[in-house]
Order: C-alpha cells, then structure tokens, then sequence
C-alpha cells in the first residue's frame, strides 16, 4: 500500500495560506490564554487532591455544595474515572483533618455512599514553587539544547525555522488546552505530566522537521542548478509520505493512550494527539517555509 | 551475511543481558501465579518457607512504582530555621527579627541556602554585629571571640547532621512501623523522600514521620499566680476592648455562647474564645476552633507581662469533652518553661494497659541519671503536679504524692492502642534534632493502583496490536520484519529499565506506548528510502543497501533530539516524569538499535541467504 507516492503538491508556493492559517491560530492562542487562562494543577500552586469512591454514584454539584458548607470554602470537584469523585481544596490545614472533614461531610449528606478515599495528592506551595521552576528550567533547557545541536547540525536558517516551529506548536496546543478547559469530559490542567508531554511535542515535532532539513540538505547539494523554492518543496513532497506514517502511527498510539489509559494519562495523551497533529502541520508549513524565507532575504540582500 | 557477524553477536548479547535481567521479574511473577492460587494458610507458610528466596527475586525484579503498587509518597523538608532558633544559646527582639525575615526569603527562594540567607539578613542589619553573641556554645567551640564565618560553618555543620540523622530517625521509626521494602533517600540538601508501598493508614505515617518526639518533664505554674494572671489578662483584654475589636470577635460570637454562659458575648476578646477556669494548673477551656485565636491572645507582647514568670501555656492532648455542636473543647495548662528531663533519659518504652480500666498508656523506663534527677525533683515538688509534655501538648500532669525512685513514669491520656503504640515507636526511635514538614505527599490506593496497570497493559497491548497491523499492511512482508524489530525493542526497553533498576511508573508506560509509535518511525525512513532506491530500477539488494545507508542520518537527527529532551526532563523532574524520561531514552536507544541493526540482520538473510524477495508494500 502506498500513500502520495511521488507527491508533488505546491507547498512553498501556497505557504502564504499556511502563514495565515498559523497566524489565526496562534492569535486565538493567544488571547484566550489571556482572557480565559489555563487550568494550573496543584504541582504547580500547592494544595490537596482526593480521589473519592462511593459505593453509590454522588452528584458533583451536591457533593459541591455540601463540601463548600463543611470545609468554609468552595472546592473543586470534578467526576474522576467512571465512577469516583476528584476533591481539590486549598487552605493549610493538616491533610488529614480536610480529609476527615470531607468523608464525614459526604457521610451525613448522603447515606449509604460509604465514601472512602482512594488516593490524596498534597503540595505545599513552597514544593510547589520548586516544581514550577524544575519545570520551566526543562523547558528552557530543552530549547536551548535543540536550537544549539541544529545549529550545529545545520546552518542557522535551519535553526530558526525548528525553533519558530516549536514555539508555534506549543503555543498552538497551549492555547487549545486555555480554550477547551472546563468544556470538556476530562481535565485539561497544566501539571508536570503535561509539561512532560509539551516536551515530548517539542522532540516529536522536531523529528519530523529535522527529516524535511536533512532532505533539503542533500538535495541542496544534488540540484545545485534549481532554484532553491522548488528544493523545498520537492524535499517537503518525497518526505510526505514518511511524514504521514510516523505521524500516523504515533497518532494510533497516543489515541489508544488517551483511551485506555486510564483518568491520569487523559489530559497527557489529548496533549501529544494535539501536539502531534500541530506538529506534522508545521514541519510542512512553519520550519521548512521560514527557511526559505530567511534564504530569500538573504539572496535579495545580496 | 559477511560482516554481519558482529551485528549478530551484539543482538545475542543485548538480548542475553535483557532475560538475564528480565529473568527475576518473570520469577516474581510465576511465583505470585502460585501463591494466588493457595489458601491464605499455606501462602503464610510457603512465605516463611521462602523468605530468602522470595526477597531476592523481589530485589532483583522491575520496580513498580507507587502509583502501580499503591502506597505513600511523601517529601518532608528539614525546618533549618527552627533549627538554628534552637541552636541559639541566646535569643532577643533583633535575633527573632532576622530569624522571621529569612525564613521569608528562603521560602520565596527556594532550597535555597538558608543558612546563607540568615547570615547575610544578619549582617545587612548592622555589619558590625557578631553571631557568636548569641550562638556562643562551649562544646561546639563557639566563643564570644568566634567571627560570624566560624559561626556559619558550625550552624552549616550541625543543618548537615540534622538532615541525616533525621533521615535514620525516620528509618528507624519506618521499620518499626513495619513497611515491607520502605525506600528512604536525601533530595537536596534538606528534604528527605520516604516511599511505602502498600500503606492502608497515611493519617498514622503521618504523625509518625512529622513527630519531633520531644518528651519533656516539666514543673507547672503556681495555683495562686495562675489565678491572679488570669485576673489581669480578662482585665487587660476588657480594657482594651473597644468597639471596632468587639465587630472583630463577632466572627466567634456562636462558640463563645456554648461555652459560657454567663460571659456571652460579653465583647470582652479574651472571653469570647475562651472559658476562664483558674482552677490550680488550668487556665481556662478552649474550643479546638478557637486555639489558634487565644494563642494570638496570648502572644501579645503586652500581654506576656502580665503573664506569671518563666510559664507558658500550653493544650491538653484529650479533649476533656464536647459541646452540643461537636465541638472538642482541651484544657489550657500552665507550664514552666524550663524543662526538668528530657526523653533523652529515656531507656525503655512499651504500650501498657491501666490496671482496672484496661485503657492503654504508654509506660517509660529511664537510666540511671535520669532516674536520679527524677527523684529530686518529684521529691522536692510532693503535693504539686508535674506535666508530661509529648511535642508541645500536654499528656498528662499527675499530683506528685511522693518521692518517685526507681524511674519509671507513664503517659496516660491516650486514644487508642495505635497511638500508643506510636509514641513507643517514636520515643524508640528517638527524637528529631529540628522539626520536618511534609511539603508533598501523595497516596494510592490498591484499587486506583491495579486500575492504572490494567490500563497501561491495554494501552500497550492495543498500541502493539495496532502499529503492528499497519505496518504489515503497509509495508507488507518488510512490515513484519519491522514489527520483529518491534517486538524485540520492548524486551530491551523492559530489560534496560530492569538492568538500571529503574522504577516502571505510569507515565513509563505511557512513555512505552509512545516508543512504540516512534520506534517504527526509523525503520519507516529506511523503508521510504527503499521504495526510493526501487524506483529507481535499482535491484532489491541495492536498494536496501541504499535505503539503509541514507536514512541513517535523519534517523540520527531526528532521535538524538528527543534524547536530549529525555535528558532534560530526567534531571529537573522528579518521581513519575523520571520514570518517563527512562522509558523514552531507553525507547530511543533501542529502537535506533533494532531499526538500524536488527532489521538488517533479518532482511540480510531473508533476501542473501534465503534469496528470498522482501516485499516493501
């Protein structure tokens, strides 16, 4: 079986419509991680998480209302898995008086729900402040160590358009997690499971790019007579078809994670099926095109 | 096949070196089959028949992490500012000052150098000021002539020793908690992480890994201070109560009703949290909600004048009743502030049960000296009570009737039998030099663990099911050398995790799926560069020749990076985000291996030694 086999679609010169497509994207990103924000996980601002099973199913809102009245103040609580209760609160009161607290709540409320706890989670904000900077030294640290090996690996064109490529596709997927957070089944808050998984996007969508840059590479070396657009763009097109695969495969995958993985992987494996789709997207129409781009200039210039 | 000699014996042997490692786990697991299927008499008795070899396999076999067993995960954090409040020989309004302003900087700066941070405060504050004023200690050599360096190095010293003797305080205090394969390890320079599978009570581990276990024997206030103090304080806070405080107190205008009758409401601030007692040792009666307020009260610098010399306030360990609320009301106690015995004294202890009530207490034996001083002091104070004093909360005060030779003495007061038997495993165990918080702790539950495996296993499962399928769909008979590759790959991924004794958590196996999906990645650029090569009317063998050496270096790029990044997260994340970062390196590394040498190796002989076609689809 073959997909686009000897492909030869017009990327280079339709990348403009690419461009705007990025940029819309990106601008809707953007302002709704500034107007509606993003869900941020307890790793990352300290306090308490309890998952709670019932031997009888308990309504979100009423197990809310009745905690609101029991702890002072209101706290999350969300449907966990098929059949549990996830409780977040804040406050600094010993972890097991809020749990205590919370279970005979729920016990008076409803009769008969045998609440138990089945598992706590519990930082305080100063664990917290470390985890987030561990976090954002990953990040940095990762791009950092990226952009230094293409460089030298490749000319620094190439660079650049890896690294426009990774801060489009964080920001793209970013910006779905602000837009989609609350409106879905699932949670879609930013802890360290999901930094692990934007670093994965950013390794992935590299894969993808450095496969495009290493054919522009050699052909830039074989049809030294062609203009440089129509290298790219048959680099983009013989390396389509691989492109799909891997991307396909690896979607396979992180779909059967985001399945079967349970409540804890969700919100991971929704990020690398986002991150992944976002990334094959730009390694065709983001990196390779701002290569390109920065060659042309450099040609006028000359 | 010339030339690939090499490559064979390198597959053999990575895959020798794979079930060697991986030999143990598959041990642990025929074993579990077995004794899953005996009845819970003849498993206690094959265990104990077993041990030695049981806790080999256990050693040797795949780590599972907590969140796949279930159990405790808990980081406690030495307090290092406690710890040099207490190293103080001498402490005043200014040292207290410094003390506060650094604690606050560190925690905006974090594991930062405490430490570091006082001294810098300190000498910010007045360059000319000396440490050694207040830390001058003959033992540690401190002299009033010691410089604020010398000082530092020896606070440095004595964090240091804290922090591990701490960490055995806690292991020991672990194992007589009995956990089976507790791992206790130092994070930094002041945090220690303490991991239990299998853990059903966290509410216990807590309280036993957080408890200083400061045992002190103390001297209480005197019947007639304590009554003429209370007199000046109701006064003091009458006095100053005025309109705008009377709105403050209105917050806890229903619990003061239920405590005092007479009193409600009466906007006197001292009075609406708590009910005045006066009798011999007790100060007064207080709500569990409102502690926090009274001993704001109480810490009023105004106010500790008024306060009988040298005694401080402390709560009662039981609450001496409820109101009709459910609210749990403790004694306020006066004790001295000077400490006549410590725990250190303390030789012996074990759970006892009260001769006519059977109720548990906790009965203590100390050696010689302490027995000694014991003697003298409850000698010297007959008729008056002494306070049994466990972590600042009082257990019990008994009336001293005589002399009492022989040191023994019990804490009584208890709830339950855990309890005592949680004090004993302390007390054992010995005190902690400085107090630990938990700044993170997680558990799971069984249930919520064996959940997790099932879905990693499926998700594995499928994840192979389906990237397996594809690629002999796609790339027909070169697909199934590629899903060999496959296979093959995951036995080094678990051979490499078992070899390294790294801990498969669940986010490692998602990081497993993941590999799955790119490890096919390199043998799809090969394949690719194959079809390439044919179509060029090149034959079968030079095309994969071909195809071979050209994908190798986008194969190269395109891994190394997501290495790199698997680096990255191993060294700033922490527990789970390890465990992935050691799936997907090690995923990378073997899968460049299988795509790259394996799949060669099969495809070699399949079209050189066979003369067979392979069929790229």
């Amino acid at each position: 079986m073959r997909i686009l086999e000897n492909s030869n679609f017009q990327f280079t010169a339709s990348r403009r419509r690419g461009y705007i497509i990025s940029a819309i994207l990106i601008l809707a990103s953007l302002v709704s991680l500034g107007i509606h924000g993003l869900e941020v996980g307890i790793d990352f601002r300290g306090g308490r998480e309890f998952v709670i099973d019932s031997a009888e199913l308990l309504d979100v809102t009423a197990v809310r209302s009745t905690l609101t009245d029991a702890l002072g103040a209101e706290p999350e609580v969300k449907s966990y898995g098929e059949d549990m209760l996830l409780v977040r609160a804040v406050g600094d009161e010993d972890v097991t008086v809020v749990q205590n607290t919370i279970i005979s709540a729920i016990e008076r409320d409803f009769p008969g729900s045998e609440p138990t706890v089945e598992g706590t989670y519990a930082v305080s904000p100063r664990f917290a402040d470390d985890l987030k900077r561990g976090a954002i030294y990953s990040i940095l640290g990762s791009l950092l160590v990226i952009f230094v090996y293409i460089l030298l690996r490749f000319e620094w064109r190439f660079g650049v358009g890896a690294v426009a490529a990774l801060f489009h596709d964080v920001t793209i997927t970013l910006g779905i997690f602000s837009i989609f957070h609350g409106f879905v089944p699932f949670s879609l808050q930013i802890d360290q499971t999901i930094i692990a998984a934007f670093l994965t996007i950013v390794g992935y969508s590299l894969n993808d790019t450095v496969v495009v840059f290493d054919r522009i590479r050699e052909y830039t070396g074989i049809f030294k007579s062609e203009k440089y657009e129509d290298i790219v763009n048959k680099s983009i097109n013989n390396t389509l078809s691989r492109t799909l695969v891997t991307s396909g495969t690896t979607l396979f995958v992180v779909t059967v994670l985001f399945i079967f993985g349970g409540e804890v992987l969700r919100g991971f494996a929704f990020a690398l099926i986002v991150g992944i789709l976002i990334g094959t997207y730009s390694s065709v129409f983001v990196a390779s095109p701002v290569v390109l781009e920065l060659r042309k200039r450099a040609v006028a210039t000359r | 096949m010339q030339g690939n000699g090499f490559k064979i014996f390198l597959t053999a042997f990575f895959l020798v070196l794979s079930g060697y490692y991986l030999y143990p786990s598959a041990q642990k697991y025929f074993l579990n089959q077995e004794m899953e299927a005996m009845t819970a008499e003849e498993r206690q008795a094959f265990k104990n028949d077993n041990v030695v070899r049981i806790r080999t396999i256990d050693e040797k076999a795949l780590n599972l992490g907590l969140d796949l067993l279930g159990g405790m995960h808990v980081a406690l954090e030495v307090r290092v500012d406690a710890l040099v409040r207490e190293l103080a020989t001498d402490v005043d309004e200014a040292f207290e000052q410094v003390l506060a302003a650094a604690s606050e900087q560190s925690r905006a700066s974090t594991d930062g150098d405490f430490i570091q941070v006082f001294v810098d405060e300190f000498e910010s504050r007045d360059a000319d000021a000396r440490l050694s004023r207040y830390f001058r200690n003959e033992a540690a050599g401190i002299t009033r002539r010691s410089t604020n360096a010398e000082v530092a190095s020896y606070l440095q010293t004595e964090a240091g020793e804290a922090v591990s003797r701490a960490m055995s305080i806690i292991r020991d205090r672990v194992d007589r908690y009995g956990v089976t394969e507790p791992s206790i390890q130092q994070q930094g320079s002041r945090r220690i992480i303490v991991e239990l599978p299998g853990i059903d009570d966290p509410e216990r581990i807590r309280g036993l890994l957080r408890g200083t276990a400061r045992l002190e024997f103390r001297l209480m206030v005197d019947p007639a201070e304590n009554v003429r103090a209370l007199q000046r304080l109701i006064d003091f806070y009458e006095e100053t109560t005025d309109s705008t405080e009377v709105a403050d107190a209105d917050t806890t205008f229903d619990v003061n009703e239920l405590l005092s009758s007479e009193e409600g409401g009466s906007g006197n601030r001292l009075l609406d949290v708590m009910q005045p007692t006066g009798q011999n040792v007790e100060f007064g009666i207080v709500a569990e909600e409102d502690t926090a307020a009274v001993n704001q009260l109480l810490s009023d610098p105004a106010v500790q004048d008024l306060l009988p010399r040298g005694i401080k306030y402390m709560y009662t360990s039981a609450p001496i009743g409820t109101t009709t609320d459910g609210l749990e009301l403790y004694r306020l106690l006066g004790v001295r502030t000077e400490i006549e015995l410590t725990g250190d004294v303390i030789t012996d202890a074990r759970v006892d049960f009260e001769q006519f009530t059977n109720v548990p207490e906790v009965s203590m034996t100390m050696n010689s000296e302490g027995a000694r001083t014991w003697a003298r002091v409850t000698g010297a104070n007959v008729g008056k009570n002494v306070a049994i004093v466990l972590d600042g909360v009082v257990y019990s005060w008994p009336n001293v009737l005589q002399r009492i030779t022989g040191g023994r003495s019990n804490i009584t007061n208890l709830d339950s039998q855990e309890e005592a038997q949680d004090i004993v495993t302390v007390l054992k165990s010995g005190a902690l030099p400085a107090p630990v918080e938990i700044v993170e702790e997680s558990t799971v539950g069984p249930s919520l663990g064996a959940a997790s495996i099932k879905a990693g296993l499926n998700s594995v499962m499928f994840g192979l099911l389906l990237v397996a399928l594809f690629m002999i769909v796609y790339y027909r008979s070169a697909g199934m050398i590629a899903d060999l590759a496959l296979i093959l790959n995951i036995v080094f991924i678990l051979g490499i995790l078992a070899g390294f004794q790294a801990t498969l958590t669940l986010p490692g196996i998602a990081g497993i799926v993941l590999t799955i999906g790119m490890a096919v990645d390199a043998n799809v650029l090969i394949f690719e560069r194959v079809r390439e090569e044919m179509s060029t009317g090149k034959t079968l063998k030079a095309s994969i020749d071909g195809g071979y050496a050209k994908a190798l270096s986008a194969i190269f790029d395109a891994n190394i990076t997501t290495f790199f990044v698997g680096v990255i997260l191993y060294s700033f994340g922490v527990g789970p985000i390890q465990g992935f970062a050691v799936t997907l390196m090690a995923g990378i590394l073997s899968s460049m291996f299988t795509a790259i040498v394996f799949s060669r190796i099969i495809m070699d002989y399949v079209v050189i030694e066979r003369k067979l076609a392979v069929n790229f689809g």
